[in-house]
């Protein structure tokens, strides 16, 4: 069953460009420049009911735009959205109290005031029945860790603990679908991980359908089988991340290290396609080659046969990699 | 003021800097500032805008309390027309010599940047004085000046007395300037037990204008509380340099009215420097 | 009465919040009431008896009236006005608007309760003296009816204080800026707690129909004064608040849909 549909979806903004300098800036006063920026540009995809999937691309992608457009905070300029069989910025006040959403960047929690306070607010915003609110509570704080925490004002507790209390005040209200924008951003190494494993148990044991959105791709390895790879507007990539891997394009390399000198203009004659070999040292090359057009076998044998090899690695390409490469070139 | 613009100007001046690049510092200031009030037009015309209000609902005040008296009468020994320029000239001096020295100190304790100022060989006093001063030769610059030409094509202000009582009149609104600094950063002193002082700032605000004569002369007030308000500095601020601009002022007093700004400015400077010290031995007590 | 609850749950919020600091809040208590207080004695020496009289007609103690009848709504309007205060910069500019829409409530509403001015109520307690003293040196006795209106026109008073700065605020999902035009109105108010009258011509008529101030407290007041050349404006109160409210949540609508179609 799909939770999220989204079909042709586009957002246009008319930007004012300031000019530069004070003679720009007296310029402006009497006339405004103005362009109109293609934020997202007929982007289609679906998304089924317990999916974890990561929507990334660089900064300026659109990435935020499209989030915006999903949680009902921006009107579409074209194109349809579906989540939950609701209209997100039509059915908006109907709508978020079946979603949650959790900015990195900014708290939702009342600053000064214990967290308790701030959930038991909630509760009643989100018109949550007593028994409920407090089973619920209790739930998420032993999953989060949240007894030690629950009555600190907000503005004591350090940026991973507020963001765990933020999440859980996303889930008060036991959403369907939960957008994260940069859940992790500025934590360290240890509250990175917690946060990840937070996740991966709202994700399979609340059935919580997650979006997530970030810059550190070691997370979308890490808890997503799904992206979406989103760049100027439009999506250049959405499937299996492990797929990724096996685009047209996507160099695999071997490190070879020989006993003597390396045979380099040798080796160079041997292929004719597809293969790449840099002088690393002077007994050590790399070679980095397209699976698609030599296989890894070949390749190996080929190098093998007549040299003594003190050492060898296949490495796969890292993820980041592959997606600046992908940023940088798009998919062939 | 903006915010950056605030805390562009505080970590501009520093003692320890060559003048050279102070000033380059400032002009850097100065620019980024003009072409901030470029790009918020909108806050410069209202500005603007708010300065004719303030000065024109105390200018009806006045002509509907002199409407019921004859013609060039005089209440208080002011004229109408005496009145109306106290008002105007006195609102166009507050344009520019008001100071956010308490509230910079209290952001300072808030956000506990103030630990930054007990390291740095830097007198924190003056520090924040001359950095509130750039910022009035700013407001000047860029702000009262528009201000001053509108409020006097609006309303019929008087020219000053004489050239000396003119100049008396900058001098003295320079040390109304320096003594309302001292004011405030001694209301910003009490942000170290206090924590926040939104309330004190506010009760402040009517008190300086109250009581600096800048809503009316002293010559209003009843006796009791004249006796008071003669004994504060706060009519330094407002009430004596428009004294002078009227031209209210004999010889005879000049003397002492000069002896009682530096009093007043001396005895502020310690008061200041004495709780500055002591917030000061704490902090360092108990390690910022 | 759902929503009664829940924003008085928003207050209570609040005020624990506002209570973290409780030194900070007495000052602020007493400061507000000095503001308020203040102006009072502005008046009081002004218009001593001896020197002044009146200011063109208006006795003191009528004057002194209009003033703390402004007090009224004045303070209801300022305990709730912070956050119209600074809300370009701190809901456009610093983008804390998304998060409002991302809760199930009405977006206005929100933005009225997430913070309070609770020491502008201390100005409910000054005005009420102030309208009974100077009531009392009036002659004015007080009926029901007398209360009534007097709470009436309070509350309209603020409603008409509410929705001009709301509808300034909705200007600012147009017109990014973080100050806004507001704050020359702001200072408009204290055209407001004085007698219309003294006023010139076109003043008089900006503060019926424009930006209608003189019903926060002139108009309302005439009720007890016994001034008949406005009974008209003076029961015709309730009927601008009622008007100001529909075009300020009409521009606050038009604003809101602006803001999602631009983001900021």
């Amino acid at each position: 069953m799909s939770v999220i549909e989204v079909e042709n979806l586009s957002k246009e903004f008319r930007v004012f460009s300031r000019r530069e300098g004070v003679g720009g800036a007296f310029r402006d006063l009497f006339q405004r420049e103005y362009r109109t920026l293609k934020a997202v540009d007929e982007i289609s995809f679906s998304v089924e009911k317990g999916e974890l999937l990561g929507y990334i691309g660089p900064n300026g992608a659109g990435k935020s735009t499209s989030i915006k457009m999903l949680t009902g905070i921006l009107k579409p300029t074209g194109g349809k959205m579906e989540v939950l069989g609701y209209h997100p910025f039509r059915d908006r006040k109907a709508y978020t109290k079946h979603i949650g959403v959790v900015f990195g960047q900014r708290t939702q929690l009342w600053w000064d005031i214990a967290v308790i306070e701030s959930f038991s607010l909630l509760s009643r915003i989100y018109e949550i029945p007593k028994d409920e609110y407090k089973e619920r509570l209790g739930k998420l704080t032993e999953i989060l860790d949240l007894k030690e925490l629950l009555h600190t004002p907000v503005r004591k507790l350090s940026l991973g603990q507020r963001l765990r209390c933020d999440l859980a005040s996303s889930l008060i209200h036991d959403p369907k679908v939960l957008f994260l924008d940069e859940p992790t951003i500025g934590l360290d190494a240890v509250a990175k991980d917690s946060m990840r494993s937070f996740l991966r148990t709202i994700n399979r044991d609340f059935g919580v359908t997650i979006i997530l959105t970030t810059h550190d791709l070691k997370e979308i390895e890490e808890l997503c089988r799904r992206i979406i790879v989103i760049d100027h507007g439009h999506i250049i990539y959405d499937g299996d991340l492990k797929n990724i891997r096996k685009l047209p394009g996507m160099c695999k390399q071997v490190s070879v290290e020989f006993v003597a000198a390396a045979p380099l203009e040798e080796l160079s004659s041997k292929f004719t396609t597809g293969v790449k070999f840099t002088q690393e040292s002077e007994r050590s090359v790399v070679v980095d080659y397209d699976p698609e057009k030599i296989s890894t076998v070949e390749l190996v044998k080929n190098v093998l046969t007549g040299y003594e090899i003190a050492d060898l690695k296949i490495t796969e390409p890292d993820i980041e990699e592959i997606v600046m490469k992908i940023y940088r070139d798009g998919v062939a | 003021m903006n915010a950056e613009a605030m805390s562009a100007a505080k970590s501009a001046v520093s003692f320890d800097r060559s003048l050279k690049s102070d000033l380059r510092i400032y002009w850097g200031f100065i620019r980024n500032g003009f072409l901030n009030m470029l790009a918020y037009r909108l806050r410069y015309v209202t500005g603007i805008l708010t300065y004719l209000l303030l000065v024109s609902v105390q200018f009806f005040i006045w002509q509907g309390v002199y409407s019921d008296s004859v013609e060039g009468a005089s209440i208080n020994g002011y004229s109408l027309s005496e009145m109306i320029t106290y008002v105007a000239v006195g609102w166009i001096a507050r344009s520019f010599y008001h100071s956010n020295i308490d509230y910079e100190i209290s952001d300072l304790v808030r956000t506990g940047q103030i630990g930054i100022y007990l390291i740095r060989p830097v007198n924190f006093q003056l520090m924040l004085i001359f950095n509130s001063m750039g910022e009035s030769l700013f407001r000047i610059a860029c702000f009262s000046w528009p201000i001053a030409l509108t409020i006097l094509f609006v309303f019929p202000v008087q020219l000053p007395a004489s050239a000396a009582a003119f100049f008396m009149f900058c001098f003295s609104t320079l040390v109304g300037f320096v003594v309302l600094a001292q004011f405030n950063f001694l209301i910003g002193m009490l942000a170290f037990p206090l924590k926040s002082i939104q309330g004190v700032m506010r009760a402040k605000y009517f008190i300086i204008q109250l009581l600096s004569g800048l809503l009316l002369p002293l010559a209003f007030f009843p006796d009791w509380f004249r006796w008071i308000v003669e004994v504060l500095p706060f009519k330094l601020i407002s009430y004596v340099p428009l004294q002078f601009y009227l031209g209210k002022v004999e010889s005879s007093e000049v003397a002492e009215i000069l002896l009682t700004q530096a009093a007043w400015i001396g005895i502020l400077w310690f008061a200041g420097r004495y709780f500055w010290m002591r917030a000061f031995s704490r902090l360092t007590l108990q390690g910022g | 009465m759902k929503a009664f609850r829940l924003y008085s749950a928003y207050f209570a919020q609040f005020l624990k919040s506002r209570l973290a600091y409780k030194g900070d809040f007495i000052a602020s208590l007493i400061g507000t009431a000095f503001i308020g207080a203040g102006g009072l004695l502005f008046i009081v020496f002004l218009i001593d008896g001896e020197s002044v009289k009146a200011i063109k007609g208006w006795t003191r103690s009528e004057v002194l009236f209009i003033y703390g009848y402004s007090l009224l709504a004045t303070a209801i309007f300022s305990t709730l006005a912070p956050n119209l205060y600074n809300f370009a910069d701190r809901y456009i500019i610093q983008g804390e608007f998304d998060r409002v829409l991302l809760r199930p409530l009405n977006s206005l509403c929100q933005v009225l309760f997430e913070s309070f001015n609770l020491e502008s109520l201390a100005n409910i307690f000054v005005g009420l003296g102030v309208v009974l003293y100077a009531g009392g040196q009036l002659g004015i006795t007080l009926s029901v009816i007398d209360v009534v209106w007097l709470l009436v026109s309070a509350l309209s008073g603020a409603v008409i204080l509410l929705s001009v700065f709301v509808f300034l605020c909705s200007l600012s999902f147009h017109w990014e800026d973080k100050v806004g035009i507001a704050p020359p109105f702001y200072n408009m108010i204290n055209f407001g707690r004085y007698p219309l009258p003294i006023f010139n011509n076109l003043i008089q008529f900006v503060l019926s129909w424009v930006v209608p101030f003189g019903f926060v407290a002139f108009y309302p007041a005439t009720h007890f004064l016994g001034r008949e050349e406005f009974r008209a404006y003076c029961y015709g109160t309730p009927l601008m608040a009622l008007a100001c409210l529909m075009v300020a949540s009409v521009g606050w609508q038009f604003g809101v849909s602006r803001y999602s179609s631009t983001g900021n």
